[in-house]
């Protein structure tokens, strides 16, 4: 039972065991990375005649056994910028508290930076300046490396990969990084890099999902996956992928996982879904404001209805956050709710 | 009596042009890697300076790599313990283009404190003696052994780089009995410029010393020393402190350093300290000069054109070409701003201030500042060298 005709079955919406709010309905994307929730909040703060743009990633650490938020936010990262607008950017969580992330918007090239060195301190591994810079379109943690897929159709693309877990180097240059020419010609939200594997659809390209494992000097094993239309969205994490893609009867979200590959329609959508997540094996997506998780061998469950259009979501396969913006008290509010995995 | 009121007038707007003229700032850039050039790549590295068009720059000098042993005579610039190698280099190399220097002092010797770090705040006697040293071997006269000409005379020295910042000055703070946090650096930083200011004057006396050259830090909405003995302490905050500390009396700084990042364009930025608050900057550091009116240099300023950990904030190269001219016209209209240093030449992965991206192409920039720098100097006192 797939999509919007079984949404009647989706149990009432779950209570969340934390739920914390942000000021404003600003740009979200998120992340799980071991016991912490990780997000980026993009927001405008006009000044006198000048705007101030900024991203801040931000970093709550979550008790693991009741999944609740404790202790305080922090802000290891801060980009500001008056290049040009900031938008909800890409995130993508490692092990314990460690994530990267591209700052994106209009008007510049996203920096991609590592969080964070044993001593705490950010690694900027990508920052250009030039006005036609490459864009990041991807970024992706793989074990010890972490790896972005940078270019545009014209001038070509490149993966990096940088192994940032190690040794307590000073400097992004004393990573051991590798880049190598990549073969496709994705755009933003049609690429998307998980443990082994690099998952696109080229646009212009023919209705397939192309995956391979990336080396150390290519993409090894690269594989055309047949998709019913056009593919409009890839998401990663882990050794799981996902792809939208037209189909005859609407939208389908298919998963596919190492090492088979073997194609699973998890849900059928009407219009596209507003976010979705990958992790721990788990799938998440919103079908209107029904938050809904997904796992291998388990029917969908209904998590939540959230009170106002989701923005974003996380999951690492035990829990999941949901981000939805609310009006409360007249004032408009971004809700963060902290969800456990119900059990199989 | 109505036409010599005229004519009067008439004097007084040309007095003011020509002074608007006068207080125009000395246009400056900094490489901050030039101490890391290999001798023999120093002459190049000095020509793409000069290519800028600047007749002055800012020097960094690292006592902790000319004085890796502790000297034994540390005001004798002659101490083996000493090596100036890459400065004298440095120095002579942009005397030759014709481009002067000031110099700005700092970095701990591991032998000067118990923990040996860069940052560690020295004893001010340590230090004092080698700002004597340095005054010395740059006072235009000293002609190091073996040598046929003296050395440049480097007469404007800054004592230290941001000593309000724990990155370059530590600790900021100290805990009290009563367990809070208080600034500290203003005090004992108070001393280390008192002590330098007498060696420096010793050593040179046409010295001009630059005190503070202070970092740009807000003042703090948590107030000071929220994280500990490693807040940065604002620069308000620091000058006010510096001031009550050093009390009545002629102060040892003939000039106020400050550095300035401003987050936003240079005539509307805000926040403190921009060139908008300078003028409350120099409300607190007036006390500390003779004449009631301190002068100014601002050693350090620049926008980023991509993002950095150490400036977090950055705007387009289309942005910072617009935004370098508007900050030459905004310090003119503050008389007492004699030096404005853009900071930095190129880009590397930690500063993307540069006007030279790290790969050595040129940002638009690069042909605002330029046209700045070729300009007549017309403040008194830095003229170009015969």
């Amino acid at each position: 039972m797939l999509g919007a005709a079984c949404l009647a079955a989706i149990a009432p919406a779950a209570r969340a065991d934390e739920l914390r709010t942000l000021d404003g309905w600003p740009s979200v994307a998120a992340a799980l990375s071991g016991d912490n929730l990780v997000y980026l909040r993009s927001a405008a703060a006009p000044a006198k005649g000048y705007t101030v743009y900024r991203t801040e990633a931000w970093r709550l650490p979550i008790q693991p056994a009741l999944s609740l938020f404790t202790g305080v936010r922090e802000t290891p990262i801060t980009i500001r910028t008056s290049a040009g607008r900031t938008t909800a950017g890409m995130l993508s969580g490692g092990a314990g508290g460690a994530f990267t992330l591209a700052a994106t918007g209009k008007g510049f090239a996203p920096p991609v930076i590592w969080c964070c060195d044993p001593k705490g301190d950010e690694v900027v591994l990508e920052s250009d300046s030039r006005p036609d810079a490459p864009q990041t379109i991807a970024v992706g943690t793989d074990g010890a490396a972490t790896r972005f897929l940078v270019g545009d159709a014209e001038a070509g693309f490149e993966l990096t990969s940088v192994n940032v877990v190690g040794p307590t180097p000073t400097q992004a240059a004393d990573y051991v990084t590798t880049k190598f020419a990549f073969p496709g010609k994705p755009v933003r939200g049609l690429a998307a890099i998980g443990t082994g594997l690099v998952a696109w659809a080229d646009r212009p390209g023919p209705p397939q999902v192309s995956v391979g494992a990336p080396g150390p000097t290519g993409l090894s094993g690269v594989q055309a996956l047949a998709q019913p239309g056009r593919v409009l969205g890839v998401w990663a994490g882990g050794t799981t992928f996902v792809a939208l893609a037209k189909a005859p009867d609407g939208l389908e979200l298919a998963r596919y996982d190492l090492p088979s590959l073997q194609r699973t329609v998890i849900w059928t959508f009407r219009k596209p879904p507003p976010a979705v997540a990958v992790g721990g094996g788990a799938v998440t997506f919103v079908d209107g404001r029904n938050v809904i998780f997904t796992a291998p061998g388990r029917a969908p469950k209904g998590l939540m209805r959230a009170k106002g259009p989701v923005v974003a979501l996380a999951t690492d396969g035990q829990r999941v956050a949901v981000f939805d913006r609310r009006v409360v008290n007249r004032r408009q509010k971004t809700a963060i709710s902290l969800l456990p995995v119900p059990a199989a | 009596m109505r036409r010599a009121l005229v004519a009067l007038a008439a004097v007084v707007a040309v007095l003011a042009i020509a002074g608007v003229a006068e207080a125009r700032p000395v246009v400056a850039i900094q490489d901050d890697k030039i101490h890391t050039i290999q001798p023999a790549d120093m002459a190049k590295r000095v020509q793409v300076l000069a290519a800028t068009g600047t007749r002055w720059t800012r020097v960094d000098i690292h006592w902790n790599d000319v004085a890796k042993q502790r000297p034994a005579s540390p005001t004798d610039p002659n101490d083996p313990a000493y090596d100036w190698g890459i400065y004298d280099t440095v120095l002579k190399d942009l005397q030759a283009r014709g481009i002067q220097a000031v110099a700005t002092f700092y970095g701990t010797p591991a032998w000067a404190t118990p923990g040996g770090a860069a940052n560690a705040a020295p004893p001010p006697a340590d230090a004092a003696a080698f700002a004597g040293a340095l005054a010395r071997r740059y006072n235009g006269q000293f002609t190091p052994k073996g040598a046929q000409q003296p050395l440049p005379e480097v007469r404007r020295i800054g004592v230290w780089n941001e000593p309000n910042i724990a990155q370059f000055y530590s600790p900021q703070c100290r805990q009290r009995t009563d367990g809070a946090w208080v600034p500290v650096s203003p005090t004992t930083y108070g001393d280390l410029l008192r002590q330098a200011y007498a060696r420096i004057k010793a050593a040179n006396k046409r010295a001009i010393v630059i005190g503070g050259e202070a970092g740009p830090v807000g003042t703090q909405s948590r107030g000071a020393c929220a994280s500990g003995q490693d807040s940065s302490v604002g620069t308000l905050q620091f000058a006010a402190l510096l001031r009550s500390h050093l009390g009545s009396g002629r102060a040892p700084l003939d000039v106020w350093g400050q550095h300035l990042y401003p987050i936003g364009p240079p005539a509307r930025a805000v926040a403190f300290p921009a060139w908008n608050s300078l003028p409350k900057l120099m409300r607190t550091v007036d006390r500390l000069h003779p004449s009631g009116k301190m002068p100014i240099y601002v050693t350090e300023t620049s926008y980023h054109t991509s993002y950095n950990r150490f400036h977090r904030y950055f705007v387009t190269e289309k942005q910072q070409a617009a935004w370098l001219t508007q900050t030459y016209t905004v310090a003119a209209r503050n008389p007492r701003v004699q030096l404005v240093v853009w900071f930095n030449l190129q880009d590397n992965p930690f500063w993307t201030g540069g006007l030279l991206r790290a790969d050595g192409t040129k940002k638009p920039s690069y042909t605002r500042f330029q046209t700045l720098a070729r300009r007549p100097i017309t403040q008194p006192g830095w003229e170009p060298q015969a």
